[in-house]
């Protein structure tokens, strides 16, 4: 187990490499000027000399990648070209309002799919199989923006629940995290129910059926927990995706989180915040494919972490 | 783009909506100014710095004069006004400005306003050390230099009749020498101007509260305080609005006006601002480069249409390069619709068959930009000129406009920072200007630039300005589309809050009935 840990965790190292050549070549190469757009568009050439020079993009590519990497090592990433705040404080508190969002987010996804892709898989092809489907495909296809708009307008401007935009709170986050997980609970109950389907058809299903089990425990004791590999796998797909920062969910409610930060600092060519946050994301991308790992070695003791 | 398209097509049904939800009667009599309370603003950036040498964006500009002030204002006419200089007086050779500053005034920190703290904030700009992306703003200037505790002397290079407007630029609000030790960022955590408001918290890119600044020198707010959030998504501070979460909103989007102004507890602000949407051509390109074929794209575009079909009347109309309510520019009619003549004019070029031309659109950056742009595109059809759209993302499409080489024909907006002028002709119709994507030249104009400068009589100046605009119109560089307004909600019981047109706010005569 923890040789597997280690292991997994070194390769970390060629990842964060590579994405820090990756992203750094990224940014240089696309068009756009960081000096201009910090000078504003009523600039005069000498002040946009004179910002190149304040942000040291007069030096050389490799000399500036060089100079990243060293302090980048010794934990210091640079100031934002935006603001002049310290990238680690930029992205700090936006990481972590990201991460609680995206955690409630799956939280409530997952409960309500692989709730939904329960009841689903046993009532199949009734009425309520249908019009779980029904939702569920409402729930996929329903952009964004829109789902957080009307949730808005239903609980917060006619209802007066909840506070419409911000953060701050628990009542701060219930629409967002509501409105990111209706679609990732959509995905989980589909994949519960054609797993859970699947496993309902199974020999020993059968079997425990014919000593004579309740139908609550053949499905809850027998059936559920080896419905639920393909379920953690879709679930860390989806938890990766959240955690990178849902750009949409988080402009609609002013959540002041991680993908929208990227999103502006790329069109503003903020270069220090885009390198360290995208870097940031790849690490978590990477812990978050580990513990899905780890979470099918708990669902099916079978399974060897190698 | 569909889903652009689509996001349009829900608001105007969430406009329909939300007009039949508003409800409730509104008293409208008049009250003296009520004391205290707290007005939520919601905007749509967050301030980047409260560095007024750092900033250089609007959002940001209107944030941190709430905290600073300028030593002379352009007030509501555009005429300059006393701030921190009580009065001044020019020398005979109109190169030393004299100011008097106003006694007892004090920063936030405590510290007395006086001539050595306005010269520390022009060393500080023009230091090395400070890498102010605005440091120009001092290029007019020699030196200041403290006559006495409570008279400065300001001295420039040479002749230079715009520097009163210079001055009123946010860039160059008076700060304490105490706090102005730490730079932009570091300033922003303890920020000391002499304004009405002073910082009470700031969680950058979420919320930031201004609080009464109980020693201001002027008439004291009636406020206790600002709340202000940072919420990205337009109609979701419409939203706010509405749901009463807010009590002014910024940028409201123009599809929803109609409807707002039906709501009976919420108000629409518009004002004319400074800033010219234009589609500007490359006269150094082809086909471009025959003032025949500018000529007949500004007959062939039909601006009252774009104002009335594409921005719903939001906007203002008028031809010349230079917004009407800045101080010194001259009205110029639009250029009229005429397709037929617009045509002719083609054919005497050379194109009896019409012709193809790139046209650069940004998206998102200015109101209905890319609809603009798709309006143009039909308008342009119809005399012949098949237009092709581009839209790069913003960042590329700024490097792209200043190659100069690259882009033919362009969408584009124009602001002036100083409210004079000056600043703006110099960077946009000089030969050389750094704002001049079209590779415009006249020689006459660039004379004339350099003559205004040297007017220091506002007649005379005013008529040099005129020329200059004149020669623009004449030369076809640009077609000016409109002058975009500004556009504020507020709920019906907020009162006195001034929007300016060099895009401030002042929030210091503002009270909540």
């Amino acid at each position: 187990m923890l040789t597997f840990l280690a292991r997994r965790l070194t390769h970390l190292i060629p990842v964060i490499f590579g994405v820090s050549v990756a992203v750094f070549l990224m940014i240089h190469l696309i068009p756009g000027d960081p000096a201009r757009l910090v000078a504003g568009m009523e600039a005069t050439p000498q002040d946009v000399e004179n910002v190149r020079r304040a942000l040291g993009l007069d030096r050389s590519l490799p000399i500036q990648y060089l100079t990243f990497v060293a302090n980048a090592l010794t934990g210091d990433f640079g100031q934002s070209f935006r603001t002049g705040r310290p990238v680690l404080q930029e992205i700090g508190f936006r990481y972590g309002n990201t991460l609680a969002l995206g955690l409630a987010a799956v939280v409530i996804g997952t409960l309500l799919g692989i709730a939904t892709g329960i009841v689903t898989a046993v009532y199949r092809g009734t009425w309520i199989d249908n019009a779980v489907l029904a939702v569920s495909l409402l729930g996929i296809s329903v952009p964004t923006f829109f789902l957080g708009l009307l949730l808005m307008l239903t609980f917060s401007v006619y209802l007066g629940w909840l506070p419409l935009t911000g953060s701050g709170t628990w009542q701060h986050m219930v629409l967002p995290a509501v409105t990111l997980a209706i679609p990732n609970a959509a995905v989980i109950s589909r994949v519960t129910r054609s797993s859970l389907v699947e496993v309902l058809n199974q020999d020993y299903v059968r079997t425990a059926r014919a000593k004579g089990l309740s139908e609550l425990v053949v499905v809850n004791r027998h059936a559920v927990r080896n419905a639920l590999i393909p379920v953690a796998t879709v679930t860390g797909l989806q938890m990766g995706y959240l955690l990178g920062g849902a750009v949409v969910t988080e402009t609609v409610f002013a959540w002041p989180g991680i993908g929208r930060l990227i999103v502006q600092s790329i069109s503003a060519r903020d270069f220090p915040v885009v390198q360290a946050s995208v870097l940031l994301l790849a690490v978590t991308f990477v812990v978050v494919n580990l513990l899905t790992d780890l979470v099918y070695r708990v669902l099916d003791p079978r399974i060897e972490l190698k | 783009m569909l889903s652009h398209l689509a996001r349009r097509h829900f608001l105007r049904l969430f406009a329909v909506t939300l007009g039949l939800s508003a409800a409730g009667p509104m008293p409208a009599t008049a009250q003296a100014p009520k004391q205290g309370g707290t007005l939520r603003y919601a905007t749509g950036t967050d301030a980047q710095t409260l560095d007024p040498q750092f900033v250089t964006d609007i959002p940001t500009a209107r944030i941190v004069m709430q905290l600073h002030e300028t030593l002379v204002y352009p007030d509501e006419k555009g005429e300059i006004k006393g701030a921190l200089a009580e009065s001044w007086t020019v020398s005979d050779d109109k190169l030393t400005w004299t100011f008097k500053l106003r006694n007892g005034v004090k920063f936030h920190g405590g510290a007395p306003l006086n001539a050595s703290a306005v010269k520390f904030t022009f060393d500080r700009i023009n230091a090395d050390a400070t890498k102010s992306p605005r440091r120009s703003s001092t290029a007019a200037i020699e030196s200041v230099t403290a006559v006495d505790d409570m008279t400065v002397a300001i001295k420039t290079k040479s002749v230079f009749a715009p520097l009163l407007a210079q001055l009123s630029a946010y860039n160059l609000a008076i700060i304490s020498p105490n706090a102005g030790k730490a730079l932009n960022n570091d300033y922003s955590k303890a920020p000391a101007g002499t304004g009405p408001f002073k910082l009470g918290s700031w969680t950058p890119g979420e919320k930031m509260t201004l609080v009464r600044n109980p020693d201001y020198w002027g008439e004291k707010t009636k406020l206790d305080s600002i709340e202000i959030a940072v919420v990205p998504e337009d109609s979701a501070r419409v939203l706010m609005l509405l749901a009463g979460q807010a009590d002014m909103i910024s940028n409201v989007p123009p599809v929803m006006v109609n409807r707002l102004r039906g709501a009976p507890n919420v108000q629409v602000i518009e004002k004319t601002g400074f800033r010219t949407i234009y589609a500007g051509m490359n006269v150094t390109m082809k086909p471009f480069d025959n003032p025949k074929v500018r000529q007949a794209v500004a007959l062939a575009i039909d601006t009252k249409a774009l104002l009335e079909g594409v921005m719903n009347k939001i906007g203002t109309a008028g031809g010349g390069l230079e917004s009407p309510v800045i101080p010194g520019a001259t009205e110029f009619p639009p250029y009229p619709y005429d397709p037929a003549k617009a045509k002719a004019l083609l054919a005497e070029a050379g194109y009896p068959n019409g012709l193809t031309v790139d046209f650069y659109v940004p998206t998102g950056r200015y109101i209905n930009d890319r609809q603009l742009g798709e309006a143009i595109q039909a308008q342009l059809a119809k005399v012949g000129i098949k237009v092709n759209l581009q839209t790069p993302e913003w960042g590329a499409y700024q490097a792209m406009l200043n190659d100069k080489t690259k882009i033919p024909f362009f969408l584009l907006g124009k602001g002036s920072p100083t409210g004079d002028l000056d600043f703006t002709l110099a960077i946009t119709t000089q030969s050389k200007g750094s704002g001049n994507y079209g590779n415009y030249n006249n020689p006459e104009v660039d004379k004339l630039i350099l003559e205004q400068r040297s007017t220091v009589d506002p007649a005379a100046r005013k008529e040099v300005l005129r020329k200059v605009l004149q020669h623009t119109y004449d030369d076809y560089p640009w077609v000016v589309l409109f002058y975009e307004n500004q556009l504020f909600g507020q709920k019906a019981n907020v009162r006195g809050v001034e929007v300016l047109p060099n895009e401030n706010v002042v929030f210091a005569r503002a009270w909540l009935q």
